[in-house]
């Protein structure tokens, strides 16, 4: 199962299915706005919104997501 | 080609193995170099591909791999093969479909969102359980609880459980 999940994500990668696609989008905009460097936590307490911090990393059609920084 | 036009199967995914492939090397170059040998490929083997086997898309994907596997293997960068790349077996990965695409989505929403997220930063970013957690900010504990119950339902919602 977890081999499949596995090769199904990076067959994903190449496909981009957009209903799946828009799932792990999600995960992502909520992943990215939970970890804040100090400076960007900075940032939103000025801002006083979570949504100062805009997701960089977006499938544009043609190329995947950039992976999360590690 | 065997059903297929080649002006067609550039067109629709010349952009797809590009981008895929720019995501795995990081360079421009090489990955449009690669991406040329794809379609020199699939040109050539076009007359042995069978509809009924396997869809166009599943049929140029692999392709792909196994093209960037090759060039990894002449490249000699043998850190960057994952396990399925270097892998023997050939069987042809019928469940690798855009319709099993759909279902992972619909199977995926029905998850939580811990294990919805558990699963996709798992298997989608490669991220290990440990960095997982770090990242949710769950104890590893809980997180290997939530990820095995994520595979549980996924396994019973999606019908590629019962391909070999």
């Amino acid at each position: 199962m977890e081999e499949k999940l596995r090769k199904l994500f990076d067959f994903q990668r190449f496909a981009m299915n957009p209903m799946l696609q828009n799932v792990i989008d999600e995960t992502y905009s909520r992943i990215e706005k939970t970890i804040l460097s100090d400076d960007e936590m900075e940032l939103v307490a000025a801002a006083g919104s979570k949504d100062v911090i805009r997701r960089e990393n977006v499938a544009d059609g043609v190329n995947p997501p950039n992976r999360i920084n590690k | 080609m065997n059903g297929i036009n080649e002006e067609q199967l550039y067109r629709e995914y010349h952009d797809k193995i590009f981008g895929y492939l720019l995501n795995r090397i990081g360079n421009r170059e090489e990955a449009e170099d690669i991406t040329s040998e794809v379609f020199i490929k699939a040109l050539k083997y076009s007359e042995k591909y069978d509809p009924g086997k396997a869809a166009v898309s599943t049929w140029i994907y692999t392709i792909m791999r196994n093209t960037l596997t090759d060039h990894f293997r002449s490249a000699k960068v043998s850190d960057e093969l994952s396990e399925d790349m270097v892998s023997n077996d050939n069987v042809e990965e019928s469940y690798l479909r855009e319709e099993a695409l759909g279902e992972l989505a619909l199977a995926l929403k029905k998850l939580s969102r811990d294990e919805r997220d558990i699963i996709i930063m798992r298997y989608y970013e490669d991220y290990s359980l440990t960095e997982v957690s770090e990242k949710l900010n769950i104890s590893y504990g809980m997180t290997k609880v939530k990820h095995k119950a994520a595979l549980g339902k996924l396994k019973d919602l999606l019908r590629i459980s019962s391909l070999p």
